[in-house]
């Protein structure tokens, strides 16, 4: 007997970009699995997704595709505050690989990964960004993610305070 | 000529007209400040929500400064932009990590932290001060460990604000150079939620208190213990849940044994840690434990008993807690057991390796030995360290099977006299094989038995008795280029030239110990040594030779 035939289900990013992705690829994301689970009759009009673009959702489905069939998080196994404690910002050699974009996309992914419910993806942009800042100063974060010192007079004085304490000893 | 305004304008005036600029500059100033933080909404990184920066910051929690282990990471994020510093100071649970003694800081981690529970690590002489200051806040404590150089510096801890340490589930205290005796009286009462204690050097413990019961993981380590056997089962009976487990030193006070000791199951334990010098009892306990048959386990059972003889009751005990054991555990990971013996009994030492170290000296001792090759045959693959082996006395015909299987690691053998030169057979490789390489002549290499084999001590040796055997072994050896390095021959009554000859032919070196004048024995301890490489007795040497 022949295997059962994949479903084929169609989505539709904000650019009209429509992608035809097998129904377990898909369900990486808790988002879309819910959908899914919540329309009982099959329809053929395409998943509208008005928070992702095509090229950003490209990279989605390549991540969804490689870590298929793996266990996804359920409510039961929360991560514990103990737990989360114990985490690390290593990353596996395929997800490294994966990740290693220019940071627009970097950063579209993490938020398509958060707006898509894809835990495990935003765990890997979140580690990554953490190991590009780990080490830096305020002023060096601030030039690689262009980003510029908005603080008023009062918050800085504050803030060299703050310096100043780690020296109180 | 003069300034029209230093002519004109009256003094009082300039201060006005400053302040009307800065009035004008103030909204200006607010304005760019507004542009600013709109304009990194603009950039990739404005554009996550302060929930993914959170996420992102709290992987660098315990991160600190480069090489300045005085200041947190934590506070560098807060120095970034308004934004960075919003979403950081509002999210609680970034603060709730204290594992530094600066005042100002711990305040402002304990304030930032609100109501959400504390991970707290003290660990200077200094930590007496932050230990105050967290105390206040024992009611969200969940971890504590505190690292002292010296119990001095210990506050008493107050007895009555441990009772309101409702989600205390760490507790670790360590003084391990301390002069002083720490004070813990909160230690005999229960808490509700403590599952992980370590206590080290921390004086005399009463595991027989309300505290001791339901932790998953339990370290007491050069503490004082004393207490009973049928106490201590009752206590590993009180926490089904252990997973790690160390106890170190444990004196069992010797009182009559009920009837029927109850058998304690540690269906989840990881980790057991057992260190006591109370034989007999020690075996007892080990006999009384169910283990899971898991290959993480890592068990550790130390204990130093000073005399074992054939007949003793530690002997019984032991050998029925260790066959216990390989029944259980199909992966046993680490035992120690030492004791000493020499003559007519036997002399089992088993040292702390990765896998299973075993010497034995006298096979003789019959019952024993039997045990012995019981254990190998089940569980061989714990022998693959095994590095030396030691002959003396007849061996039992039972050796055989067991020698024949490869044991890739031995590379000295000693043999004691009574040997007959059947012996140097060990040296040559499994008959079974052997009788098939005729009909594979060429084509494949024999596999000898002890293919590391480097070093052959003989002790005491009646040398007619031996000297065909042992050179032909040799020979065949070094046929098959696994030449023994170094053989020792240890009072070689009747080695002629001839024969020693013959020797040098077939090894590396050969070390002979000739009689004293006075016709005494050599000095066996100049036997040269694989494993430290001389001729000096090396604790090992010592170990191995009783």
């Amino acid at each position: 007997m022949a295997a059962p035939a994949t479903q084929q289900i169609k989505i539709r990013c904000n650019d009209e970009k429509e992608f035809t992705v097998d129904r377990d690829v898909l369900e990486r994301s808790v988002l879309i699995k819910n959908m899914l689970e919540d329309v009982t009759e099959q329809q053929d009009a395409p998943i509208p997704l008005p928070n992702v673009s095509g090229p950003v959702m490209a990279k989605v489905l390549e991540y969804c595709t490689h870590h298929r069939g793996e266990p996804l998080p359920s409510a039961d196994t929360e991560q514990s505050q103990d737990e989360t404690r114990k985490r690390t910002t290593d990353i596996s050699e395929w997800d490294q690989k994966f990740i290693t974009v220019d940071q627009e996309m970097l950063f579209e992914i993490i938020l398509a990964a958060n707006y898509l419910d894809i835990k495990s993806l935003l765990d890997v942009g979140c580690k990554t960004v953490a190991n590009m800042i780990k080490g830096k100063t305020p002023e060096e974060i601030r030039k690689l993610f262009n980003i510029v010192n908005d603080f008023t007079p009062e918050e800085e004085a504050q803030i060299k305070k703050e310096n100043e304490w780690a020296e109180d000893r | 000529m003069s300034s029209p305004i230093a002519t004109q304008t009256p003094l009082n005036n300039y201060a006005k007209q400053r302040d009307a600029i800065d009035a004008k500059i103030l909204p200006l100033r607010a304005q760019i400040r507004e542009f600013l933080e709109e304009r990194n909404e603009w950039t990739p990184a404005g554009r996550l929500a302060p929930e993914i920066l959170v996420e992102i910051f709290s992987y660098l929690q315990r991160e600190w400064d480069g090489w300045n282990r005085k200041f947190p990471f934590l506070l560098k994020l807060t120095h970034v932009s308004r934004r960075w510093r919003a979403a950081a100071i509002t999210c609680p649970s970034l603060w709730n990590e204290i594992s530094f003694e600066n005042k100002t800081l711990v305040e402002q981690w304990l304030k930032r932290s609100a109501s959400s529970d504390l991970y707290v690590t003290v660990g200077t002489k200094r930590g007496d001060y932050a230990i105050r200051q967290v105390f206040a806040h024992l009611h969200r404590i969940r971890h504590l460990s505190v690292d002292l150089t010296s119990a001095r510096y210990l506050p008493s801890f107050p007895d009555t604000p441990f009772a309101a340490a409702p989600v205390l589930s760490l507790f670790s205290i360590k003084c391990p150079r301390s002069d002083v005796t720490p004070s813990l009286p909160f230690l005999t009462r229960p808490f509700p939620a403590l599952r992980e204690l370590s206590l080290e050097s921390c004086g005399e413990i009463d595991l027989t208190s309300a505290t001791f019961s339901n932790f998953t993981s339990l370290n007491i380590s050069y503490c004082s213990i004393t207490t009973t056997l049928p106490a201590l089962l009752a206590l590993l009976a009180r926490m089904p849940g252990l997973t790690r487990m160390k106890l170190n030193t444990v004196e069992l006070t010797s009182t009559p044994l009920p009837e029927n000791l109850p058998i304690v199951q540690l269906p989840d334990i990881q980790t057991f840690g057992y260190r006591g010098t109370n034989g007999d009892l020690d075996f007892q306990l080990l006999a009384h434990l169910i283990f899971p048959e898991t290959s993480s386990l890592f068990l550790t059972f130390d204990t130093t008993v000073p005399r074992i003889e054939e007949t003793s009751p530690t002997v019984t005990t032991m050998l029925v807690a260790i066959e216990n054991l390989f029944a259980q555990i199909a992966e046993l990971r680490d035992l120690m057991i030492k004791s000493g013996s020499r003559g007519d009994s036997f002399t089992l030492e088993v040292t702390r390796t990765p896998h299973l170290h075993i010497g034995i000296t006298s096979p003789s001792a019959s019952t024993i030995y039997d045990q012995y090759l019981s254990w190998m045959s089940k569980n061989t693959h714990l022998f693959t360290d095994l590095w030396q082996i030691n002959f003396e006395g007849t061996i039992p015909s039972g050796l055989w099977p067991v020698l024949k299987k490869p044991l890739p690691h031995i590379v000295m053998v000693e043999i004691d006299s009574g040997q007959s030169g059947e012996l140097f057979d060990i040296f040559i490789e499994d008959w079974e094989r052997g009788s098939a390489r005729g009909e594979v002549a060429g084509a494949t290499r024999p596999t000898l038995i002890l293919p590391e084999l480097e070093t052959v001590n003989v002790v005491t040796a009646n040398f007619y008795n031996i000297s065909e055997r042992l050179i032909d072994a040799l020979q065949y050896r070094s046929y098959h280029g696994k030449r023994l390095e170094r053989l020792g021959l240890i009072n070689p009554a009747g080695l002629d030239s001839n024969w020693k000859s013959s020797l040098r032919g077939v090894v590396d070196t050969l070390d002979l110990y000739e009689p004293d004048e006075d016709g005494s024995d050599s000095d066996e301890s100049g036997l040269f040594c694989p494993r430290c490489k001389t001729t000096a007795p090396c604790g090992w040497c010592r170990i191995l030779r009783g």
